[in-house]
């Protein structure tokens, strides 16, 4: 009774936010979306494009070369799940890879007709190469990045030398309209993977051409504010800065029509505002609400079911290793030992959670479980303090500030009472912490760049690629371009870039391992939790497929009528 | 002397007057035993609590006892027949006990509110008396600066405040009493201003006694009743500010209790139908605030007769 005034009051206020553009029964393909942010860009080099709601809109929008297999399995929680050993072409029909001369030589779709009415060619291949290579954006050369990591030849570091030339050379090359040639520097098993990533995802390139000025030859203005022009199979209808995006299926859409006519994006910053609309019949999926709120989903019924998976979302306590006095192993083993795992996974979680037994997310190529283990032992990590040096915490408070335990304010739902936990369990080894949330600009500024927070707990980061020597690379060796915990050990070092470049699935796959037992034993992140990915979604609706970057594809989902 | 005797009444002591005056308005009773009780709870308040209030029990999202179960409960806990101490207030989405919270909030709550409050009345009636008494350039200067402060929207000021120096319960009573001083700058210094030209002051300057002694002596003391009487409303503020700078993520740190804070961390769990977390600090905060103000507004209305 009591749950049903209140989402009663809070429904009545939702409905009328949102009664201008009500589902009804009569209006079948038109699909409602929630989430909390709004898309804030449309171009993949643009800082804008961190914003999770503007991935959801360029995965849409655009289109890849070539994408992940289906597995034709789902998880428990009902997500379709993609196989990442196995790909089909997209806008590549097909490929091959000629090992005497590292060149993949891909054969591209015909009659693949974009949002602009423009037919694609081996043109925009090039043009979108080229334009990664130029690291003209503002965000980053992200574009750039990928290729690298993907062993893309031509795509190496002193290209960004300021007065480097990045314009493309004979790495990429086109044979014929529907032929290009890529070569790369070696063989990587990353290379496929990289074409999936929506930063690399096909620009329409006459199109964008069309947009281009002499001091924006890239067009990064236009599809920063305007729009996105690709292949893909949703075509922008409109964009209200701030607000809301719609997208109607591309009528030409080289796999036939997405089955909803239109998509409607839309920014409800208030978790109650998008339970509310979901269980009123206002919107379809609503996403990024708490475990807690999926559960009250979950048991409210009311028309509406949770999708999950455990996917790549996990939970780790960074130590950082620039910052005294986490460069001691025994002290971060200590603190190892005092996380209380299972009252996270329960409390924090509320069940909806695995406990984390590697360093890379269990569902990528190449995870491994690790010999070396933490459980809560209060015991044990007492005994680590004392050898650490710091008996029963005695001495730890020569580090002023240190032992500030940071986390993103906004998240403060689900990282407060996890942190609480965490604070109260390390006191009862004499480890007194302070808990220091802060808003995310300060915390990105802070952890990412910085890399002045001793110690933080970060549920929002994922590698995009799913592959071990990804999840690893840039994030555990020495000066990678994602190891903002500052982590430098020779030992994980030697490992790369010949883990990159081994072409013997097991050895790799060996390789992969022991660099994982070995950030494991020192440990410089502590992984605490993998926590599933959910949707809450009106029954009827299905066809929610889980890709590493979190965004559903739209082309995927189905209406019941 | 056969006449009758007058009975004369004796004289009635201070504090029988005041009590006298008490009874004869029951909003300043009740407000005085609300500003009574928090000043006792931010002395004893987490001693008194059942529970330590930032250790989480193991109890999650508990909901208060039925009212019917209230009766028994109280029976058995005065007769300790209880394996642990009943969350009177339910317990929260960490398991921290909401009763033991709320006792323990006036801690921060009331401290920060009490400290803020005699800082900016310090800051403020010196300033006051120097920019009321000697009306020169620097007076001026003075005045023109608090306009200045009071014109910037406070919370806004107060969170680039708490974001430059921290989360830290000194850093919001510094910038309360900040935010306050003007109010207390210029009830002083309009009350100095006619104060000055009274005759007990010509006397005092008469006699060859200094300007700053004059100020001090003869001026200050006659012109702090408004600022004394604007205190407790301005406590009441201040608790209902630092609420509201938790609440918005910029005031003190968790898992503090503190009544701000945790109506914020209660406040999503309303649409989930769990409304104990953030109802009882509601209730505390409204409570509290309406007592100082009550007693604000008595003796204001006692002060202009």
């Amino acid at each position: 009774m009591r749950k049903g005034t209140s989402i009663l009051l809070t429904a009545t206020v939702a409905t009328s936010l949102l009664a201008p553009a009500a589902v009804t029964a009569q209006d079948q393909t038109q699909l409602v979306i929630l989430s909390p942010d709004a898309v804030a860009a449309l171009d993949t080099e643009a800082p804008g494009t961190l914003v999770l709601e503007s991935m959801a809109a360029l995965v849409n929008l655009m289109e890849p070369l070539v994408e992940f297999a289906p597995a034709g399995t789902h998880s428990e929680g009902g997500v379709h799940q993609l196989d990442f050993t196995s790909f089909e072409g997209r806008l590549a029909e097909s490929w091959e890879f000629d090992p005497d001369t590292l060149t993949y030589r891909f054969h591209l779709r015909q009659g693949v007709i974009g949002c602009s009415g423009n037919e694609f060619t081996a043109d925009d291949v090039l043009y979108t190469f080229a334009r990664a290579k130029s690291a003209s954006g503002t965000l980053g050369p992200l574009g750039w990045f990928m290729f690298n990591t993907g062993g893309v030849a031509g795509f190496t570091p002193d290209v960004l030398a300021p007065d480097a030339d990045r314009s493309l050379g004979d790495e990429v090359t086109k044979v014929d309209d529907f032929t290009v040639d890529i070569k790369v520097a070696s063989q990587r098993r990353l290379f496929l993977p990289v074409l999936t990533d929506f930063f690399v995802f096909i620009w329409d390139s006459k199109e964008m051409q069309a947009h281009a000025t002499e001091a924006d030859p890239w067009s990064h203005e236009y599809a920063t504010t305007t729009n996105a022009p690709s292949f893909g199979p949703y075509c922008l209808e409109s964009w209200t800065k701030g607000s809301e995006l719609t997208a109607v299926a591309n009528p030409s859409y080289y796999r036939g029509p997405a089955a909803i006519d239109r998509i409607v994006f839309r920014k409800v910053p208030e978790t109650a505002n998008r339970i509310a609309a979901l269980q009123a019949g206002q919107a379809h999926i609503v996403q990024n609400l708490t475990p807690r709120d999926y559960e009250f989903l979950r048991q409210a019924g009311n028309g509406v079911h949770v999708d999950s998976i455990v996917g790549n979302q996990f939970l780790f306590l960074g130590l950082s290793w620039n910052v005294p006095p986490f460069e001691n192993q025994a002290l971060r083993q200590a603190f190892a030992y005092a996380i209380p795992y299972e009252e996270i996974l329960s409390t924090g979680y509320g069940g909806q959670a695995t406990k984390w037994e590697g360093t890379v997310p269990s569902s990528y190529v190449g995870f491994h479980r690790t010999d070396a283990q933490y459980t809560t032992d209060l015991e044990k990590a007492a005994h680590l303090l004392d050898e650490a040096g710091f008996p029963g915490g005695a001495g730890l408070d020569q580090y002023p500030g240190v032992l500030r335990l940071a986390y993103v304010a906004e998240r403060e739902s689900t990282l407060g009472p996890i942190a609480t936990l965490i604070q109260s369990s390390f006191r009862q080894i004499g480890v007194e912490l302070e808990l220091d949330p802060m808003p995310q600009a300060q915390f990105a500024d802070r952890v990412f760049s910085k890399h002045d927070v001793g110690m933080f707990l970060d549920d929002q980061d994922k590698p995009d690629l799913p592959t071990a020597e990804y999840a690893l690379g840039p994030f555990m060796t020495t000066g990678g371009p994602g190891n903002y915990t500052l982590f430098s050990d020779p030992a994980v070092d030697a490992y790369f870039p010949a883990v990159y470049e081994e072409t013997d699935p097991a050895k790799q796959d060996q390789m992969l391992a022991e660099i994982q037992e070995i950030i494991m034993a020192t440990p410089n992140w502590l992984p605490i939790a993998e926590y599933a990915t959910q949707w809450g979604v009106r029954d009827g609706v299905s066809g929610l497929t889980w890709h590493p970057d979190l965004q559903l594809r739209w082309y995927d989902l189905k209406v019941e009528p | 002397m056969t006449g009758q005797a007058v009975p004369i009444a004796p004289p009635t002591p201070g504090r029988w007057r005041a009590a006298a005056r008490a009874r004869r308005s029951p909003l300043l009773l009740l407000g005085g035993a609300i500003v009574s009780v928090s000043l006792v709870l931010a002395v004893v308040g987490p001693a008194i609590a059942p529970y330590d209030p930032i250790e989480p029990t193991g109890d999650v999202l508990v909901p208060p006892p039925a009212l019917g179960d209230i009766p028994s409960l109280i029976a058995q806990t005065i007769g300790g027949s209880l394996e642990r101490p009943v969350h009177w207030f339910g317990t929260d989405q960490t398991g921290l006990d909401i009763f033991s919270r709320v006792l323990a909030a006036p801690q921060v709550d009331v401290l920060i509110g009490v400290a803020a409050t005699a800082l900016a009345l310090l800051l403020g009636t010196t300033l006051g008396l120097l920019a009321g008494y000697f009306r020169g350039r620097s007076a001026g200067f003075i005045a023109r600066a608090s306009d200045v402060f009071q014109s910037i929207p406070i919370f806004v000021l107060a969170m680039i405040v708490v974001v430059f120096t921290g989360r830290s319960t000194m850093a919001i009573i510094v910038t309360l009493a900040i935010l306050y001083t003007p109010i207390y700058l210029r009830l002083t210094a309009s009350e100095v201003a006619a104060q000055a030209a009274r005759r007990h002051v010509e006397a005092s300057r008469a006699i060859g006694n200094r300007e700053l002694v004059t100020a001090f002596r003869h001026v200050l003391p006659n012109a702090l009743t408004p600022a004394l009487v604007q205190a407790s409303v301005t406590i009441g503020w201040a608790i209902l500010f630092t609420a509201g700078l938790t609440f918005l993520g910029a005031g003190v740190r968790p898992p503090t209790a503190e009544w701000g804070g945790m109506i914020a961390s209660g406040a999503n769990l309303l649409i989930l139908g769990q409304w104990w977390p953030s109802l009882f600090p509601g209730i505390a905060i409204s409570i509290t605030v309406f007592g100082f103000a009550v007693v604000g507004d008595r003796l204001e209305a006692r002060f202009r007769g």
